[in-house]
């Protein structure tokens, strides 16, 4: 009985960090290496990751894309990534990537372009048919043709037999041998 | 002339009551029946169908069927000699004397004495306390009202107390032990049981003084107090497995009791443990020597002159006797005892006797009526030679019997048992063979009005669906069978469309490559034609029995120790069809012999959600108390799930200590856990209201909180007293934040529905009262339950652009991303009264397949729960269409629920059963929905013979599957029915043809699944309706 007395006491006294609002990262650091890669789910474990425990609207995470910047999208896309996957996901967090190597908001940047290239193919690979919207929610875009154009610019080699194609009305598109 | 004479003689003797005395002069004693020198040549019958245990009785079939079943079997006792069987006061008086008259077999009545429990004052008391005034007053007027009911009866000869329960005294089952050795000896409990035994044989001499009275005891343990307190005793009966001689068992009765004596139980079985195989000829060696040795024994030979006779023990091999609950079908040569005086298969430290084979007959070839066959073993040709010789002849001296035993080598014997068995058995001892197979043919027609997404689908289509199954037995002691699945064609516009032969391959993402859903689906899915539909593996090896299954149910351990629910049960009946998954899945090892406390179970899924796991019991007996200590260890981390309804386990660790204490007529159960150190130093967001605008105004503090090792730990305690007509239970439980277990799944006094969660994160207190009045049982039963930490509420993120600041959301917790979560461990005050009539009560009400087993006329309950549910829950994880699994967006609101169940059961005939429920209630999706579903509906069942009619109506009720629930999808009303008719009763694994006819009908509105609301008539019902001709044939 002294026992669970004790355990009540113990648990019912639970203190906690109170949160409060603060910046969002502007410097990325990569807590493992296939953080924000499809199927990984270390950036939940990420202590730089500000939305690690926190719940994202879906309203706020375009916010956070459009205004707070690569490295803080890339966190935000990721922290979604990794609790229900799609390829839109995946496809932002991989584009946050390329931002950031292209404006120079990491230490190590020839790690980060590396790690652009695998969320893109982890876009190919996982999510071949993945759309995106544009923002009446109407008009669809397909993620491989994009993603397989990211790599090429980062200069990556594509894998999984995708080459880029031109369309009838001089358009390109990526389509898989 | 002479004949008619002869049959008026005969006729007006048979027309009274047997009488029966004991005669006594210098030479020694013999019994009299009628005034004839009888040796009682006596057999243990009864009649125990495959696949069942002690719960069937003969005497409630028909009355073709028990004459078909006397029939057979008295004819066969009859010409082997026998003129007496042993039966219990359940034998109608009709059925004494009908086989009496019929065979000349005469009937000894074995009152039990609460042996095995007796209901007392309507209340079903399972250990009887010899000692207690109250409890011997009612035992002796049960023996008074049996000796009532059968002593006018013809053919009744003579009245037996009890069955060895001397024995009773010191096993912990109704299993046989070992028999208890001269530690016993002193046991102050058996005085009181031999008083009884005295005051009982008393008082039957004050109501009848023409048949004998006689106990069955267990060998001669406690003979000087049956001298002392049995003071009447006419007989001494026996239960004597002393092998093939009972020594000085004559002796000494003569010198200590002076009575005639006779075995109430004696034989062999026909199993030799050593060999591993059927030796039906040492049985035979043991009979006839034992028999050799009562004829010895019996008046005028010059040895004790005691014997009056025996009855063997058994007519036929009783296929329930190991487990006694479970493993009906299957003929089991566990040796469950040891037995040094049966040297052919003894070995030290071993158990020799085989209680499933003590029959001098085999049973074989049961039809779907549960009549079978009996093949006589090599015993019965031995004795029926060795009765021919009548023990009270004048020329039969002991020399004549000796010569008379001697000439009979019941290996010559044996060629006629083995031969007929060879023949039934050639069939069933191939090592390979197709053991079962049904065929089910369906046709449906489907429909559906305009407002429903079905309204252009195809509305003809066909299943045809075929299940093999194959069953393998390399040695005696393994057996292996694998049901595989055929499917022609499975129906595409079914209105239910999971089911098993529809089995298109699902996505899960993480499983292989995923795609997320962008055009429709094919019209005509790939099936998979060929699948394995389940398997299951029985082994018995020299230190543990195996048991591998695959889609094949087993039970919990919670009455062994289990006292955290931590080996669930798995059984899913159709669900597991529904959602093809392949739980339960894994091997159960249950050990023998030095090994018999040792359980282990493990597993990719050995329960529906469980992660591929280990678990690990040892639980050890001592004289009255118990101690249990398990430890489970998850090995991989599962990431998907086949419905919502299972739940989601993190990767676990847990272990826990539990004993049980008996106290008086209480019984104290205390245990601790710990589970889940993985999850300590993990992070969580709980909240608190806020004195102020709190976090980003949201009105409430938000917090981070760790794991910390005491959250790990759990108590619980639970004290159950029996007090007869008042019988009750409270029990608390303190559980740190991730002390996961499972579900409370024992029943304690009656079938309460409410119980506290097994999840951690909660205290909670939990009591409840049976009271008993006659057929009618009052149950209240109360919970308070509280988590320790609350469940958190939703509030948004908001990022301001232009300071740059983040305030991150709080959204409600969940099992896949937190480790715990407030689920059905939420905040709770419930009351629920059960009311229940039940005229039989001990018996199976409260069984699963109570529709098969009640054997009341008329019994039924009404269970009325209300939970007053003040504050929420945290999220619930849902599945979605392709098959990921992800938490839903909100959880329940608090809210209070409520739900009344009337449930009935009239087993009106042997070939009429019916049954149903009524049920109403109010309470809440799973999946944050917060529109409160008010429902209610009915069932009802009939079998009448080959006739099954089953329908369900249900009224603003959740739709069928799992996913209705989670995301609220209701109907205004349902109904469903089946109608079918088939050449035999329609029973769990029975061979049957069967035509039938399902139906369903629904109607639809907005909060259904595929309506289709249109402007115009926004407020239009839909319907849907299905109908089915199926044909079903098993083997």
């Amino acid at each position: 009985m002294r026992a669970i007395v004790f355990l009540l006491l113990a648990s019912c006294a639970a203190d906690g960090e109170p949160w409060s609002g603060g910046p969002l990262p502007d410097r990325l650091a990569l807590a493992s290496a296939d953080e924000g890669v499809y199927p990984d789910t270390s950036v939940l474990a990420d202590p730089g990751n500000p939305f690690a425990l926190g719940a994202i609207a879906d309203a706020t995470i375009w916010d956070v894309q459009s205004r707070g910047g690569p490295v803080a999208g890339f966190y935000a896309w990721s922290t979604q990534l990794a609790r229900g996957a799609t390829g839109e996901r995946q496809f932002y967090a991989a584009l946050d990537l390329k931002a950031i190597y292209q404006l120079d908001k990491a230490d190590d940047l020839e790690a980060v372009r590396q790690h652009a290239i695998r969320g893109y193919q982890a876009v190919l690979d996982y999510f071949p048919t993945s759309v995106t919207y544009d923002a009446t929610g109407t008009i669809a875009y397909d993620l491989a043709t994009p993603s397989v154009l990211a790599i090429q610019e980062l200069g990556g080699t594509v894998a999984g037999g995708w080459v880029i194609v031109t369309t009838s009305d001089g358009g390109q598109k990526a389509v898989r041998r | 002339m002479k004949y008619i004479f002869l049959i008026l003689l005969a006729t007006a003797r048979l027309a009274h009551a047997t009488e029966a005395h004991v005669v006594h002069d210098e030479r020694g004693y013999k019994l009299q029946v009628d005034g004839k020198d009888t040796l009682l040549r006596g057999m243990n019958w009864g009649y125990s169908p495959i696949g069942w245990n002690y719960s069937y009785s003969l005497w409630s079939q028909s009355d073709d069927f028990i004459e078909r079943v006397l029939d057979r079997d008295m004819g066969l006792l009859r010409a082997m000699g026998v003129n007496a069987i042993r039966q219990f006061p359940d034998i109608p008086p009709r059925w004494v004397e009908w086989i009496y008259r019929r065979y000349g077999i005469y009937t000894v009545i074995d009152d039990l004495m609460g042996r095995y429990g007796a209901t007392i004052d309507g209340v079903w008391i399972a250990k009887i306390d010899y000692g207690d005034p109250h409890e011997r007053e009612a035992l002796i007027d049960q023996v008074v009202a049996t000796v009532e009911k059968y002593k006018a009866t013809p053919g009744v000869a003579m009245w037996i107390l009890g069955n060895e329960n001397n024995y009773g005294l010191a096993w912990t089952s109704f299993e046989p032990e070992a028999l208890p050795g001269p530690g016993h000896e002193d046991d102050a409990r058996a005085t009181p049981l031999y008083s009884l035994y005295g005051e009982a044989i008393r008082a039957i001499k004050a109501h009848d003084a023409t048949h004998p009275v006689a106990i069955a005891n267990g060998d001669l343990q406690f003979v000087d107090l049956i001298a002392k307190y049995c003071v009447g005793l006419d007989v001494l009966g026996s239960n004597v497995y002393r092998g093939a001689s009972a020594r000085d068992f004559f002796d000494v009765v003569e010198q200590k009791l002076h009575v005639p004596a006779m075995f109430t139980e004696f034989g062999a079985d026909a199993y030799d443990a050593k060999a591993d195989r059927e030796d039906a000829v040492a049985q035979a060696e043991y009979l006839r020597a034992q028999w050799q040795e009562i004829y010895e024994e019996t008046y005028g030979k010059g040895r004790a002159g005691n014997a009056i006779g025996g009855f063997v023990f058994q007519w036929t091999d009783g296929w329930w006797k190991t487990g006694q609950d479970v493993n009906l079908d299957v003929h089991d040569t566990t040796a469950s005892w040891p037995n040094d005086a049966y040297p052919n298969d003894f070995v030290a430290g071993q158990n020799n006797m085989n209680e499933e084979w003590f029959g001098i007959a085999a049973i074989e070839s049961q039809g779907a009526d549960a009549f079978y066959q009996v093949q006589p073993r090599v015993a019965y040709y031995v004795l029926r030679a060795a009765f021919r010789l009548d023990p009270y002849a004048d020329a039969t001296t002991i020399d004549v019997i000796r010569e008379h035993f001697g000439a009979l080598h019941p290996a010559d014997f044996a060629g006629e048992y083995e031969g007929r068995h060879a023949l039934a058995a050639a069939a069933e001892l191939s090592r390979i063979r197709v053991s079962g197979m049904r065929m089910r043919l369906e046709s449906n027609y489907t429909r559906a009005s305009a407002h429903s997404d079905r309204y252009r689908a195809p509305r003809f289509d066909h299943t045809e669906s075929l299940f093999v199954d194959l069953t393998m037995q390399p040695t005696p002691k393994i057996t292996g069978k694998v049901t595989v699945s055929l499917v022609g064609n499975a129906s595409q516009n079914r209105l239910d469309p999971l089911y098993w032969e529809n089995r298109t391959p699902r996505v899960i993402p993480g499983a292989a490559p995923a795609t997320i859903p962008t055009t429709p689906a094919p019209a005509s899915p790939s099936i998979d034609h060929a699948s394995i539909y389940g398997a299951e593996l029985k082994a018995q090896l020299p230190y543990a029995d195996v048991l591998g299954y695959y889609r094949v149910g087993h039970t919990h351990w919670g009455y062994e120790g289990d006292f955290f629910g931590l080996y669930r049960e798995a059984y899913y009946g159709a669900a597991i069809d529904i959602y093809h998954a392949t739980a339960p899945l894994g091997l159960e090892l249950d050990g023998r012999g030095a090994w018999s406390d040792f359980k282990l179970a493990l597993g990719p899924e050995i329960y529906w959600g469980a992660n591929p796991t280990a678990i690990a019991k040892w639980h050890h007996q001592f004289k009255d108390a118990s101690l249990t200590i398990m430890h489970q260890e998850d090995v991989a981390q599962r990431t998907s799930l086949a419905t919502s309804g299972t739940g989601f386990e993190p990767l676990t660790r847990r272990s826990t200590i539990s004993v049980s204490v008996p106290a008086g007529p209480a019984t104290i159960d205390a245990g601790a856990i710990m589970a889940a150190p993985q999850r300590v130093g993990q992070r969580y967001v709980f909240t608190h209201p806020a004195s102020g605008s709190g976090y980003n105004g949201s009105g409430y503090d938000v917090y981070t909180g760790r794991v910390a090792w005491a959250d790990t730990l759990g108590a619980r305690a639970r004290v159950a007293y029996d007090g007869g007509v008042a019988r009750w239970y409270v029990e608390g439980q303190y559980r740190g934040l991730v002390s996961d277990g499972g579900p409370d799944q024992t029943t304690t006094w009656t079938g309460w529905t409410m119980k506290s969660s097994g999840r951690g994160n909660h205290t909670s207190v939990l009591g409840g009262v049976l009271l008993t009045f006659g057929s009618l049982q009052l149950a209240p039963n109360v919970l308070w339950q509280k988590p320790i930490v609350g469940p958190n509420p939703i509030i948004p993120d908001h990022f301001d652009p232009a300071s740059g600041t983040y305030f991150p959301g709080v959204a409600p917790r969940n099992t896949l991303a937190d480790p715990f979560a407030v689920l059905d461990n939420r905040e709770t005050i419930g009351g629920e009264l059960l009311v229940i009539y039940d005229p039989t009560p001990g018996t199976w009400y409260w069984s699963w397949d109570r529709d098969r087993r009640e054997d009341a006329k008329f019994a039924c309950s009404l269970d009325t729960v209300y939970r007053h549910q003040p504050t929420s829950r945290d999220a619930t994880l849902v599945i979605l269409a392709d098959g990921s699994l992800v938490p839903s967006a909100a959880a329940p609101p608090a809210h209070d629920v409520w739900q009344s169940t009337f449930a009935w059961i009239a087993a009106v005939s042997s070939h009429l059963r019916l049954s149903g429920t009524v049920y109403a209630g109010q309470d809440q999706a799973r999946a944050g929905d917060p529109r409160l579903v008010t429902r209610g509906g009915a069932t009802f069942d009939l079998i009448r013979d080959g006739l099954t009619f089953s329908t369900i109506v249900r009224v603003r009720d959740w739709g069928p599957y799992d996913y209705h629930r989670d995301f609220n999808l209701t109907y205004p009303l349902q109904w469903y029915g089946d109608l079918s008719f088939g050449l035999a009763k329609a029973a769990l694994g029975a061979a049957d043809a069967r035509l039938g006819v399902r139906w369903e009908l629904r109607f639809l509105d907005g909060y259904s699944e595929g309506y289709v609301s249109e402007a115009n008539a926004p407020a239009a019902y839909a319907d849907e309706a299905e109908a089915l001709v199926y044909f079903l044939v098993s083997i």
